[in-house]
C-alpha cells in the first residue's frame, strides 16, 4: 500500500529544506589557549573562540587559511585534523591537548581566524592574501623559532627542547611547540596580514621599516589578549584595577620567553627601565627598537583605560576615587573588564586603521605617529577622551619625532594634502569602485584594468605634485574605500590609492643595494568626491637636496649609507657566498625569527 | 747610515696569520713570533705546517740554536695555532715566553666557564650539521665549525711545549709586559678586555635561539620527534592518499624550511666565529718612534672600545705598521677606522689565500679604502713584482718588510 503524503507534509518539507539551506551557523567555536601550555593554570588560559564559520576541509582548509602539517625535519606529516566530525564539534572543537597535533592545527587555525577577523572589522572591508590562501604549518622544523615565509605566503612555525639547564617554569629538555603559543601564531599572521596590505614593508631601506613590523606584529598580538573576558576580569581582580602589573597580559610568548632560558617573557608591552629620550636613537636592533614603538602604544591604552575607569572609581569608592583593600566587587571588575576591553578595541582599531595613511614604501616610526594621528582625528575630530594627545606625549617620551612636522600639535602631524592642487578623481571611477567593494571584489584584478589605466595615466600627468618622477612608470598598489561613520552617524567613504615607481638600477647599484629596490611611493587619500585629502609621499632623489620644509629629500645616498652600516654589523657576511650578497638585504629581511635580531646583539 | 731597527716577516700560510719580529738589539737579536696559523678550507700552495718547518730553518741559520723570545698566539683558531701542532718541531725551539690571551687562563673560572661554553656549542653545530640535507648555506658553516673545533695538539704546544721552559703569561688589556724579556722593546697590551660587558659579548648569549641547537644536539644522531609515531604519515604514504590531495605542500614551502635550518647553523657558526675571534690579543710593539699594531682578529664591535681611550688611540693612530684583522673581512677593519684613525702612507699586512666560497674576503671597501690613504699594501698571497724598497720577497714563502731606525 502506498502512503499517501498530505499538503501538510508538503509544507513540513519545504521547511525543512529552507532550513537545511542555512543549517550551519554564522560563528564556529573553537577552544584554544590564550596564551600557551605553560599558562595551563591562569585563569581563561583554556578558551573558546568564536569565529566566522566557513567551508572547511581536512586540514583545516578553509577559503583563505589552511593548515599543513609537514614536518621538514623528519619529513613527514602528521594527521590531519576534520573539524567537521561530530565528535569535534559537540565539545567545540578538540580538548587543548600538547600531544595531539589536531589541537595544534586547530589552534593555528583559530587564532589565524581572529586575528583575520579583527584586520577586517578595523579595516571595514574583507581581506584576501591576493588569491592565494596563507599557509600555516604548525610543525614545520626543529628550532627554536617561527617565521613568516613572503614567497610561500605561509607561516612556519618550530618546535625544540626547553632549555635543559634554565628551562624556567617548562620541564627541562620539554617539547615546546611555538604554534602551541596564542602571542606567536597572532604575531606571525600580523607580520603575513601588513605583508598583504603593504608588500614594501619588508624592504628594510631604513632603520624603521623591519622594527615597524615586528612592533606592530607585537601590537595586534598582545591586544589579542584584550579580547578574552575571563583574562581580563582574572587580571583586573590581580591587579587590583591596575593593569601594568599583571605580566602575563602584557607579556608576549611567555613560555617561548621561558623555554629559551629568559625565565621571562620573550618581550613585553612595558619597557624594563622606563622610556628615555635618546631611545629612538640608540635602540637599533628591529625587534629591540619595535619594542619603543609597542610601548608607547600601550602608554597610550593605560592611560586611556585609566581615563576611562576614572568615574565608575569614584562612583564604586563614594567619590574619594581610592579602592579598598581586599577582592573588588565582581560588578565592578565585570564594569572595569568591559573598559578596558573597549579602550583595548580603540587603540588597536587606531592602530589598524593608520596603516591605511601610511605610505607605501619607507615607513618610519614617524610617519606612523602621523597616520595614527590622522585616523584617529577622522574617527574623532575632538578627542574628547584626550587619547591623542596622550598618543602624542608617548611617542615623545621615548624620542620618536617624525621629520618636518612644525610641532607635536595635532593639526601639524595630521598628514597635510589639500593644499595640493590636484584635480578630483572622475566621478565614474568612484561609482566602479564603491560597485565592487558592495559585491565584494577589492584588488585589481584584470578585469579593473580601465582604472589602473585611468590612475596610472591620472599619476603622470600630475607627477610634480604627487612628487613622483613623470618619466616613470607608476603602478598602483591598492584601490579601496575606507568607509565610516562620521560624528553626525552619516556615512563616509574615503577611498585610498597607493602610487609606486621603481628606479631602474645598474649592477654596480645592485650589488651595492643588495637586492633592494629602489621605490619611490605616495599613498593619496580621496574624499567620496574624488578630491584628495591627504597625501603622503616617499619621493626619491638622486643626491641629497633641500625640498617642502626645508628637509632634506630622501635620497639614493641616504638608502646606501644605511645599508652600509647594517654591513658593518652583519657577522655573518664575511662569510657568505656570492649569491647572499646579491641578495643580503633581502635575506636580512625574511621575517625569520622571532629571536634573532640583524648582526651584533646591542 | 740608520740601521735596520726591525724586519717584520710574513709567512705565507694561506689563509691563516704568522708573522716574526726580529729587532736588532745591541749585541742581542729579539724575536717575536706572532701567531702560526692555516684555516681549514685555505687555498694556496703553502700552509702553516710549511711555515714552520721553515721558520725552524730560518731560526737555525749559521748552525744557531733556534730561539724565539716571545710566542703570541693571539686567539685560539686553527688559522692562528695549526702550525703549532707538530709538537717534536717546536720541542727545538726555545722560547722565553708564551703570551696568550686571559681566556686561555687555566686557572681563571670566567675563562674556563668561556671556553667550555664555546666548545660545546662549536661541538654541538658539528653534530647538528652532520644530521642535515646539504644547502649552500650548510657547507659556508661547515668551514666556520671547522675553523672553531678545539684544536688540541696546537693548544697543548703553546701551553706545555717548547725548549726552555718558556713563562706563560695570559694577557687582557692594560697588561703590563715590561718585565719581559725584549730589551728595549715595548708592548702594550690593547685587548682583549676582562671588562664585564666585554666578556658579556663574548659569550654565546644563551637566550639565543642558536644555543638550543646545542642543547638539542648533545649527540650527532640525536633525535627529538615531536609526536607519538602514531600520529607521523611518510611522505610517499601523504602523497598517496587522495583526500589529503589539497595538503601537499609546494616546492617553495618544502625550499623555505630546509633554508631555515641551514641558516640558523650559519648564523650560530658565525656567532661562535665572532665570538671567539672577539677574545684575540691586540698588541702594538714600539721599537724607537716605530709602533707595529697586530690586533689578532679582533672585531670592530670588540676593539672600537680601544679607540674611546684617547691613550690607545694616539698609540693606534701612530701605527706606521697595521696587519689587517681578520684576513680582510669588513667588521674587523671598517672603511671609517681606514678614513679617520689609520695613519697615510701605513704599511698594512694582509695574510690571505682566496677561499672561494667567501668572496667577501677580503672587502673590497677595505682595499679601495687603503689605496686611498695611500697604504702600502703587502699581500701575502701577491707579493710585490717590481721593488719597493725596505721589502724582500722569498719567492712564496715569505716577505720582509724592514724598517730603519730613525734615530
Amino acid at each position: 500500500m502506498q502512503v499517501q503524503r498530505g499538503k501538510a507534509y508538503e509544507g513540513f518539507e519545504r521547511l525543512r529544506t529552507a532550513y537545511l539551506r542555512d543549517e550551519w551557523p554564522d560563528r564556529r567555536p573553537l577552544k584554544i589557549f590564550a596564551f600557551d601550555p605553560l599558562s595551563g593554570n591562569t585563569a581563561g588560559n583554556i578558551a573558546i573562540v568564536d569565529i566566522p564559520n566557513e567551508k572547511l576541509g581536512l586540514g583545516p582548509a578553509g577559503e583563505r587559511i589552511k593548515v599543513i602539517d609537514y614536518d621538514g625535519s623528519y619529513r613527514r606529516f602528521y594527521a590531519p585534523v576534520n573539524l567537521n566530525e561530530g565528535s569535534i564539534l559537540m565539545r567545540n572543537g578538540l580538548d587543548p591537548s600538547e600531544s595531539d597535533p589536531r589541537f595544534h592545527q586547530q589552534m593555528v587555525y583559530a587564532v589565524a581566524m581572529r586575528v583575520l577577523e579583527n584586520f577586517e572589522r578595523n579595516l571595514g572591508r574583507s581581506l584576501s592574501f591576493r588569491g592565494r590562501e596563507l599557509t600555516l604549518l604548525p610543525h614545520a622544523f626543529r628550532g627554536a623559532n617561527a617565521f613568516f615565509d613572503p614567497a610561500s605566503n605561509s607561516v612556519l612555525f618550530g618546535y625544540f627542547r626547553a632549555d635543559t639547564a634554565n628551562p624556567g617554569l617548562n620541564l627541562p629538555g620539554q617539547t615546546v611547540f611555538s604554534c602551541l603559543s596564542h602571542d606567536i601564531v597572532a604575531h606571525e599572521v600580523t607580520h603575513a596580514i601588513l605583508y598583504r596590505l603593504r608588500q614594501y614593508f619588508n624592504q628594510p631601506t631604513n632603520r624603521d621599516v623591519l622594527a615597524f613590523h615586528e612592533a606592530f606584529a607585537d601590537i595586534v598580538a598582545i591586544f589579542q589578549h584584550f579580547t578574552f573576558p575571563d583574562v581580563l576580569r582574572d587580571a583586573i581582580q590581580k591587579g587590583h584595577g591596575n593593569l601594568q602589573s599583571v605580566e602575563h597580559l602584557l607579556g608576549l610568548a611567555r613560555q617561548f620567553g621561558h623555554g629559551t632560558g629568559r625565565s621571562a617573557s620573550l618581550r613585553s608591552a612595558l619597557e624594563k627601565d622606563g622610556p628615555k629620550p635618546d631611545d629612538y636613537q640608540t635602540v637599533l636592533e628591529p625587534h629591540a627598537r619595535g619594542s619603543l614603538l609597542v610601548a608607547a602604544i600601550f602608554d597610550t591604552f593605560f592611560k586611556t583605560y585609566q581615563a576611562r575607569i576614572q568615574d565608575l572609581v569614584r562612583v564604586a569608592t563614594g567619590g574619594t576615587g581610592r579602592l579598598p583593600r581586599g577582592d573588588l566587587h565582581p560588578d565592578l571588575v565585570g564594569m572595569l573588564a568591559t573598559e578596558a576591553s573597549k579602550a583595548a578595541q580603540s587603540v588597536l582599531g587606531m592602530c589598524i586603521r593608520a596603516i591605511e595613511f601610511l605610505p607605501p614604501v619607507d615607513v618610519t616610526f614617524g610617519d606612523y605617529l602621523r597616520a595614527l594621528v590622522t585616523a584617529d582625528h577622522e574617527l574623532y575630530p575632538e578627542d574628547k577622551l584626550g587619547q591623542r594627545a596622550v598618543l602624542i606625549e608617548a611617542f615623545r617620551r621615548r624620542g620618536i619625532y617624525p621629520e618636518a612636522v612644525r610641532s607635536l600639535a595635532d593639526e601639524s602631524l595630521i598628514w597635510e594634502g589639500a593644499e595640493h592642487k590636484l584635480p578630483p578623481l572622475k566621478r565614474s571611477v568612484i561609482g566602479d569602485l564603491m560597485t565592487r567593494t558592495v559585491l565584494g571584489t577589492d584588488s585589481l584584478g584584470s578585469d579593473n584594468q580601465p582604472i589602473a589605466r585611468y590612475l596610472q595615466d591620472y599619476a603622470r600627468k600630475h607627477a610634480a605634485e604627487l612628487e613622483l618622477d613623470p618619466e616613470r612608470i607608476t603602478a598602483i598598489h591598492g584601490f579601496h574605500p575606507i568607509i565610516r561613520t562620521g560624528s553626525n552617524g552619516r556615512v563616509r567613504v574615503d577611498i585610498v590609492c597607493q602610487f609606486v615607481q621603481e628606479r631602474q638600477t645598474t649592477p654596480q647599484e645592485r650589488a651595492e643595494l643588495g637586492g633592494l629596490r629602489l621605490r619611490a611611493g605616495t599613498t593619496v587619500v580621496f574624499s567620496q568626491s574624488g578630491q584628495v585629502r591627504y597625501l603622503i609621499s616617499k619621493p626619491l632623489a638622486e643626491e641629497p637636496r633641500v625640498g617642502r620644509h626645508g628637509i632634506v629629500v630622501r635620497n639614493v645616498k641616504k638608502i646606501q649609507d644605511f645599508i652600509k652600516q647594517i654591513d658593518l654589523e652583519d657577522e655573518v657576511l664575511a662569510w657568505q657566498d656570492a649569491a647572499y650578497l646579491e641578495r643580503r638585504m633581502i635575506e636580512r629581511s625574511n621575517f625569520a625569527l622571532l629571536d634573532r635580531g640583524l648582526g651584533v646583539s646591542s | 747610515m740608520s740601521a735596520v731597527a726591525v724586519t717584520v716577516r710574513m709567512y705565507n700560510v694561506g689563509f691563516g696569520d704568522c708573522f716574526l719580529l726580529t729587532i736588532p738589539d745591541g749585541k742581542a737579536v729579539r724575536r717575536i713570533l706572532i701567531d702560526c696559523g692555516t684555516h681549514p678550507a685555505s687555498t694556496g700552495p703553502r700552509s702553516a705546517a710549511d711555515a714552520a718547518k721553515q721558520l725552524l730553518a730560518d731560526l737555525s741559520e749559521d748552525g744557531a740554536k733556534p730561539r724565539i723570545d716571545v710566542v703570541v698566539a693571539t686567539h685560539r683558531h686553527r688559522d692562528h695555532v695549526s702550525g703549532f701542532s707538530d709538537e717534536k718541531l717546536w720541542g727545538k725551539v726555545e722560547v722565553g715566553e708564551v703570551w696568550l690571551p686571559w681566556t686561555e687562563d687555566p686557572k681563571d673560572p670566567a675563562a674556563a666557564r668561556l671556553l667550555k661554553r664555546m666548545s660545546k656549542v662549536a661541538l654541538a653545530l658539528d653534530n647538528a650539521r652532520s644530521g642535515m640535507r646539504a644547502a649552500p648555506a650548510l657547507s659556508l658553516a661547515s668551514a666556520l665549525i671547522e675553523n672553531s673545533l678545539t684544536n688540541e695538539k696546537p693548544m697543548l704546544t703553546l701551553h706545555e711545549g717548547f725548549a726552555g721552559t718558556p713563562r706563560r703569561r695570559y694577557l687582557s688589556a692594560g697588561s703590563d709586559v715590561s718585565d719581559a724579556p725584549l730589551g728595549k722593546v715595548g708592548v702594550h697590551v690593547l685587548g682583549p678586555s676582562k671588562d664585564e660587558k666585554v666578556i658579556r659579548k663574548l659569550e654565546p648569549p644563551k637566550d639565543e635561539s642558536w644555543m638550543l641547537i646545542a642543547e638539542d644536539n648533545p649527540q650527532p644522531d640525536a633525535e627529538h620527534r615531536a609526536f607519538d609515531e602514531g600520529w607521523a604519515i611518510s611522505w610517499d604514504e601523504f602523497h598517496d592518499t587522495k583526500a589529503f590531495e589539497q595538503l601537499r605542500p609546494d616546492g617553495q614551502i618544502v625550499g623555505a624550511i630546509r633554508r631555515v635550518a641551514a641558516d640558523e647553523i650559519l648564523f650560530a657558526a658565525a656567532s661562535l666565529e665572532k665570538a671567539v675571534n672577539g677574545t684575540s690579543l691586540v698588541l702594538i710593539f714600539e721599537v724607537g718612534d716605530l709602533l707595529l699594531l697586530f690586533p689578532g682578529d679582533a672585531q670592530w664591535g670588540t676593539w672600537q672600545t680601544i679607540l674611546d681611550d684617547a691613550n690607545m688611540r694616539s698609540l693606534v693612530q701612530r701605527a706606521s705598521f697595521y696587519k689587517i684583522g681578520h684576513h680582510g673581512s669588513h667588521n674587523a677593519t671598517p672603511e671609517s677606522f681606514v678614513k679617520e684613525v689609520l695613519a697615510a702612507n701605513v704599511w698594512a699586512a694582509l695574510p690571505f689565500a682566496k677561499v672561494e666560497i667567501w668572496p667577501n674576503i677580503p672587502h673590497p671597501d677595505l682595499l679601495a679604502a687603503l689605496v686611498k690613504k695611500k697604504a702600502r699594501l703587502l699581500r701575502s698571497d701577491d707579493p710585490p713584482a717590481a721593488a719597493m724598497p725596505g721589502v724582500t720577497v722569498r719567492e712564496d714563502i715569505s716577505i720582509d718588510l724592514s724598517f730603519k731606525s730613525t734615530a
